[in-house]
């Protein structure tokens, strides 16, 4: 079952480690400074994206699944 | 209230502190007073908070990227190291802390948005001597004499804006009034660097850099950032190898033919040597950290040298310098030497390089960093400690890590 992907815009600060720990996830929107989720990024290893959501240095990133609401 | 006024609460605990540097409650900013009337690190980024905070680092990290990291590490830094070193090793001797601020003030000063001649030793000099002041300054905490460094600080400030920093400015406002007007050329000459993207977004009032001093004083944290530590932390490594048996010969022999150790070691260095070795907040309301009650004012100190060492996390002998330890699953080898949360430091990986897993295993898209870049060079060159003078310790501060001087004595000459 694919991964529900979220990045709070409020929180992130753009530091793309998301984007270096999970690049098949995430990029970065250079115009606004912050993360977003790529089409399929649920489909993604679980390992990486869980990496990822550890690895933010902002608790931007919540991975749940895809039928929960995950928290913010 | 002042800081000493304050109720202090004291974390010692690795999880707990990194619950704290995410702890929204907690500020760098530590009382309104002193901090913003004639403080002399007023709006910087590495003390703001919140709102301001995210807005500042998400324009400052996009000079962070990937791309920009290996663009440094790969084609620039070694450029640097073999222009440089050769120049200011002259025979069988050195001090280490000045050469290694002086390779690190030229990619700092890049980075920051000061137009220097690389080679200009004595444009290069100057800067670290602006970077030694403003390192006082951002120790200020830990300061012998608080009143002496802040005088000094502020003249620091108005020179390197007169010499180095309003003339790179007005080099770019020109460059970005052409691209405004419609000249796609002038769009390529733009820079890639902090003072570039701070006058692009200057105008989005969430930056508030109303205020020309804040952009020169944050024009100024990047480049001491960029500095001072590199520096600080390539001596330490030195002087951690030279603790082993056979004044570590070994082990520098070893990362001189192995940049993944060189990394390993500067990463142990950083664990157990952290630049900050008690990072301090103020709670901006009440809080709760690990079961631990904070009152709302509370001084809070997060004892990162005290975590780095936790033997549950970094083996049984944590005290120990030993680059090929093995750490626990998911914790960085460098402990909380470089933060966590939004106030992580955002030149860890242009200094750092990318963290090392539980393998030690590094792929082909791996960075080093800067500093094992530079440990490694001066490794090649056999180091060894100079029998006839001893290191001297900075004694303006209180930060044992800190150093002034490291003289040190080669058995080889650059390597071929």
């Amino acid at each position: 079952m694919p991964a529900r992907v979220i990045v709070d815009p409020d929180l992130c600060i753009g530091s793309a480690e998301c984007n270096r720990l999970a690049p098949e996830a995430f990029r970065l929107d250079e115009d606004l400074g912050v993360s977003v989720p790529l089409p399929g990024a649920g489909l993604v290893d679980r390992e990486r994206l869980y990496d990822a959501e550890a690895g933010c240095p902002t608790g931007a990133i919540t991975i749940g699944e895809d039928e929960e609401e995950a928290a913010g | 209230m002042t800081i000493a006024e304050r109720p202090t609460v004291v974390l010692r605990d690795h999880d707990a502190i990194r619950q704290a540097l995410f702890d929204p409650n907690l500020t760098r900013t530590f009382d309104s007073r002193s901090y913003h009337e004639g403080n002399i690190r007023d709006g910087v980024v590495s003390v703001s908070h919140g709102a301001v905070h995210r807005a500042r680092r998400r324009v400052e990290n996009s000079q962070f990227r990937a791309d920009r990291l290996r663009l440094y590490e790969r084609e620039l830094f070694p450029a640097v190291l073999d222009d440089l070193l050769g120049v200011l090793i002259e025979g069988d001797t050195a001090d280490i802390f000045p050469i290694g601020e002086l390779l690190s003030v030229v990619l700092a000063a890049r980075r920051a948005g000061l137009d220097i001649d690389d080679h200009d030793l004595p444009t290069l000099r100057d800067l670290v001597h602006m970077v030694d002041v403003f390192s006082q300054g951002s120790a200020i905490l830990d300061a012998r004499d608080p009143d002496a460094v802040r005088a000094l600080v502020r003249q620091t400030y108005d020179d390197i804006e007169a010499r180095y920093i309003r003339p790179a400015w007005e080099r770019r406002a020109r460059i970005l009034e052409s691209t405004a007007g419609g000249d796609g050329a002038a769009a390529e000459e733009l820079p890639h660097d902090i003072l570039t993207v701070l006058l692009q977004h200057r105008a989005d009032p969430a930056l508030e850099l109303g205020d020309d001093g804040r952009i020169v004083r944050e024009v100024a944290t990047y480049l001491q950032g960029g500095t001072h530590t590199s520096a600080q932390t390539v001596t330490n490594a030195i002087d951690l190898s030279f603790g082993l048996p056979d004044e570590g010969r070994a082990l520098i022999d070893r990362a001189a033919a192995d940049l993944a150790l060189a990394q390993r070691v500067i990463h142990e260095t950083l664990r157990l040597r952290p630049t900050t070795p008690k990072m301090k907040r103020r709670a901006l309301a009440a809080t709760t950290i690990a079961g631990v009650d904070i009152p709302a004012e509370a001084l809070v100190v997060l004892d990162a040298a005290n975590a780095n060492r936790d033997p549950e996390l970094f083996g049984p002998d944590p005290d120990t310098f030993d680059p090929d330890r093995r750490v626990a699953p998911g914790v960085a080898r460098w402990g909380l030497s470089f933060g966590a949360g939004p106030h992580q430091c955002p030149g860890r990986s242009v200094a750092g390089g990318f963290p090392v897993g539980d393998d030690l295993a590094t792929g082909e898209d791996h960075l080093y960093g800067l500093v094992a870049l530079m440990f490694q060079a001066v490794a090649k060159r056999g180091p060894r400690p100079d029998p006839t003078r001893s290191p001297e310790r900075d004694t303006r501060t209180e930060r044992e890590t800190r150093w002034a001087h490291y003289p040190v004595r080669f058995e080889r000459g650059a390597p071929g």
